[in-house]
C-alpha cells in the first residue's frame, strides 16, 4: 500500500471496555471523495472526530500528506468541518462567520473582505451575506457552513452527517452542489453518514464501517454489485440474504445447499469460512407459473406472494420460496398483472446475481 | 395549568391585583414618608421635604455607608461574574455526572441558611484576621454570589451547541479564542443577569455583615439596621426609596437586555 494522501493505521478507541472504533485502517488519494458509512453507533463519526482532533485515539496513526495529526490540537490541524446541524455562530452575520477563520488567519481586512466575496458568490448566497444564520433556511445554513470552511481551503473537508437534518428533496439538491463544489474546488472529503442513497450518488470511494471496522472498502459501484459479506448486503441495497450450509463445485458447476435446496451459484473464492447468498431484490423476477425452467443460467422456483407495496414506479413484493422469504421489487411496468396477495406465481433470477458472501464480518479482515 | 371555569374572569383578575397590591403596598409606604418635613416617621400632612434625601448624601454615616456597600458590591460582583462564569463554562466543557455531583457542592451556599453562613464566616474570619475589613466582607460575599452567577451563566449555556465550540476550534480557533469570541457573546444575558443578582445580593446583604464587621466597616443596610434600633429615623425611608428606585432601574436594564437577546428561533 503506497502513502496515501490521508492514512489512517490501525485506529483503536476505546471508552473504559467499550471499544468504539476497532482497528481502523484506511488510505485515501488527494482529491478523493470518501464516505465513511454505517449504522448509528457502528464507530463512523468517531473516526471522523479522531481525523478533527475532538477524539484522542487509544492506538494508532492519522497522518496527513506525511503530518502526524494525533498530537495536535483540533485548531493546529487546518482541517475544514461542516458538523451536523452546520454550528454557524449565532451572533455573527453570514459574512462574519466566513472571515472569522481568515481572521483568526491573521489575513488583512481588505484580503478577508475580498475572499468572503468570492466564497459566498461560489455557493450562491452573496444576497445573504448581512443576514444572521437564524433567517436563513436550513440549505442556506449548509451552504454557509460550506463556505465557511472553503475560505481558506483547507487541505481536508469533513462533513459530519450535514444533510440528515434536511429534507428528502432538498437532500438530494444538496449533494448535487456538494459534489460538483468537490470537483470544482478539487477539496478531499472524508464524509460520514448512515444514508446509502448518499453514499453511493456522492463518493468516489466507501468505506462501510460496523461495530467499529472498516468491513468493505471500495467504489461505489464495486460495493453495490460484490458486497463482501451479509452485513454490506443487507446495509446497502437492502439484499435478500440466505444463510449457505454447504457449497459444492462438479463438473457443471457450484451450487450452494439453502435450507435443504441446491441452487447454482457463481464461486467466490475470497470467500472463507461460512457464507451467505446475497440476492438484490431488483434481480428477482416474476412472472406467472409454468414458464420455462430449462435456461441453465436462470434460478426459477414457485413462490406464493406474502404482501404487495406499491411504490408508483416500483412495487415491492414479498413472496415465500422453498428457501425462505425473499423480498422482490419490479417495475411496476413489467408486473403483468397485479399481484394479490396468496397468489401463485414464479420467481427467477439470473445465476450470476445470486453473490456469495461472508457471513460474519469478522472472518474477513484482509484491510 | 388549567383554571377551573367556575370562576368569573373579573373576580379572578380582581383577585390577581389584589394579590400584587399585597406584596407591593409596603414598598409603596415608605416612598411617602421619606418626604415627610418631620425628623420623626410619619406621613407628610402639609409640606413635601427633601432634607432626608439631604441627610443621605451628608451624613457621613450615611453617605460613607452607601460608598462602602457601593465599593463591596461592585468588587463582588466584578469577582464573582468573573469565577462564577469561567466556573459555569468549565462544568458545562466537562460534563458528566461528576460534574451535576461539583454543581450540587457549588450551589450548597445557597441551599445553607444564611444565619449558619455568617457563622462560619465569623469563625474563619477570626483565624484568618480578616474581621471587620472590607477584604473580608468582599471575599464573604463572593462565596455568597459565585453560585448566583453560576446560575444564570449555567442555564445560558444549556442552551448553547457544544459543536459550536468544535467549530470555533476546527477553523483555528484556541479556546481562549474561543471564550474570547464565541462563547461569552452568546451567553453574554446570563453573564450581566448574574451580576445583577450579585450585586442586588451583597448591596443588601446584612446576616453575614452583622456578623463579621464591627466598628471600621459599616456598609449602607447596617447602618439602616442601626438606626432603625436606635432611633426611628427618616433618612431609613429615603434610602429605601432610593433602593426601590435603584432596583427598578436594575431589572427595566435586565429585561431590556433580555429582550434584545431574545433566543432566535
Amino acid at each position: 500500500m503506497s502513502a496515501g494522501f490521508l492514512e489512517i493505521r490501525n485506529l483503536v478507541k476505546r471508552y473504559g471496555t467499550a471499544v468504539a472504533v476497532d482497528g481502523a485502517s484506511l488510505s485515501i488519494a488527494k482529491g478523493d471523495f470518501l464516505t465513511l458509512l454505517g449504522p448509528s453507533g457502528s464507530g463512523k463519526t468517531t473516526i471522523l472526530m479522531a481525523i478533527a482532533g475532538f477524539v484522542k485515539p487509544t492506538e494508532g496513526e492519522i497522518v496527513l500528506s506525511g503530518r502526524n495529526l494525533v498530537p495536535l490540537e483540533p485548531e493546529e490541524r487546518d482541517l475544514g468541518i461542516v458538523f451536523q446541524g452546520y454550528a454557524l455562530f449565532p451572533h455573527m452575520t453570514v459574512a462574519q462567520n466566513v472571515a472569522f477563520p481568515l481572521e483568526l488567519r491573521k489575513w488583512k481586512p481588505d484580503a478577508i473582505a475580498k475572499r468572503v466575496e468570492e466564497t459566498l458568490a461560489m455557493v450562491d448566497l452573496s444576497r445573504f451575506a448581512d443576514r444572521r444564520p437564524a433567517q436563513l433556511s436550513g440549505g442556506q445554513q449548509q451552504r454557509v457552513a460550506l463556505a465557511r470552511c472553503l475560505s481558506y481551503q483547507p487541505d481536508l473537508l469533513l462533513l459530519d452527517e450535514p444533510l440528515s437534518a434536511l429534507d428528502r428533496q432538498l437532500r438530494a439538491r444538496l449533494q448535487d452542489e456538494i459534489k460538483s463544489l468537490h470537483q470544482k474546488v478539487g477539496v478531499t472529503v472524508v464524509n460520514v453518514t448512515h444514508d446509502q442513497d448518499e453514499a453511493l450518488s456522492m463518493s468516489t470511494h466507501i468505506a462501510v464501517i460496523n461495530r467499529g471496522r472498516i468491513v468493505q472498502y471500495g467504489t461505489p459501484d464495486d460495493i453495490y454489485e460484490n458486497p463482501a459479506t451479509r452485513f454490506v448486503a443487507r446495509f446497502i441495497g437492502r439484499s435478500n440474504v440466505a444463510t449457505v450450509e454447504r457449497i459444492e463445485t462438479k463438473g457443471d458447476g457450484t451450487s450452494a445447499l439453502i435450507a435443504g435446496q441446491w441452487l447454482p451459484v457463481e464461486p467466490n473464492p475470497t470467500v472463507a469460512g461460512k457464507a451467505a447468498l446475497s440476492l438484490r431484490p431488483e434481480m428477482i423476477e416474476i412472472g406467472p407459473p409454468g414458464t420455462d425452467r430449462t435456461d441453465a443460467r436462470k434460478v426459477v422456483m414457485d413462490a406464493r406472494i406474502e404482501n404487495c407495496v406499491y411504490h408508483g414506479g416500483t412495487t415491492a413484493l414479498d413472496i415465500r420460496t422453498a428457501i425462505g422469504p425473499l423480498r422482490a421489487e419490479m417495475p411496476t411496468s413489467r408486473l403483468g398483472v397485479r399481484p394479490t396477495a396468496g397468489a401463485t406465481v414464479q420467481a427467477s433470477w439470473p445465476v450470476r446475481a445470486g453473490r456469495i458472501v461472508s457471513e460474519d464480518d469478522t472472518a474477513l479482515d484482509q484491510q | 395549568m388549567r383554571l377551573p371555569k367556575s370562576i368569573p374572569g373579573n373576580i379572578l383578575r380582581g383577585l390577581a391585583w389584589a394579590g400584587v397590591l399585597f406584596l407591593i403596598a409596603p414598598l409603596l409606604v415608605v416612598i411617602p414618608v421619606s418626604f415627610t418635613p418631620e425628623r420623626y416617621l410619619s406621613f407628610p400632612s402639609e409640606a413635601l421635604s427633601l432634607r432626608h434625601y439631604e441627610t443621605l448624601l451628608f451624613d457621613r454615616r450615611w453617605s460613607g455607608g452607601i460608598l462602602t456597600s457601593l465599593l463591596i458590591a461592585s468588587v463582588t460582583t466584578v469577582l464573582s461574574v468573573v469565577i462564577g462564569t469561567l466556573c459555569a463554562v468549565g462544568m458545562w466543557r466537562i460534563g458528566g455526572r461528576r460534574m451535576q455531583l461539583l454543581r450540587l457542592m457549588v450551589l450548597a451556599p445557597l441551599i445553607v441558611p444564611s444565619i449558619v453562613h455568617a457563622l462560619a464566616f465569623y469563625k474563619s474570619w477570626i483565624d484568618l484576621g480578616w474581621l471587620d475589613t472590607v477584604w473580608g466582607v468582599i471575599v464573604a460575599h463572593t462565596t455568597i454570589c459565585v453560585p448566583l452567577v453560576m446560575i444564570t451563566v449555567s442555564a445560558a449555556l444549556s442552551g448553547f451547541d457544544h459543536r459550536l465550540e468544535y467549530a470555533a476550534r476546527s477553523l483555528g480557533a484556541r479556546p481562549l479564542t474561543v471564550l474570547r469570541r464565541i462563547i461569552l457573546p452568546n451567553i453574554l444575558p446570563g453573564v450581566v443577569s448574574g451580576g445583577i443578582f450579585a450585586f442586588i445580593t451583597s448591596w443588601d446583604e446584612i446576616i453575614v455583615i452583622l456578623f463579621i464587621t464591627a466598628r471600621k466597616v459599616r456598609t449602607l443596610p447596617q447602618t439602616i439596621w442601626s438606626s432603625i434600633m436606635e432611633r426611628v429615623d427618616p433618612a431609613v425611608a429615603a434610602i429605601s426609596t432610593v433602593m426601590v428606585a435603584a432596583t427598578l432601574a436594575a431589572v427595566i436594564i435586565k429585561l431590556t437586555l433580555a429582550k434584545r437577546a431574545a433566543p432566535q428561533p
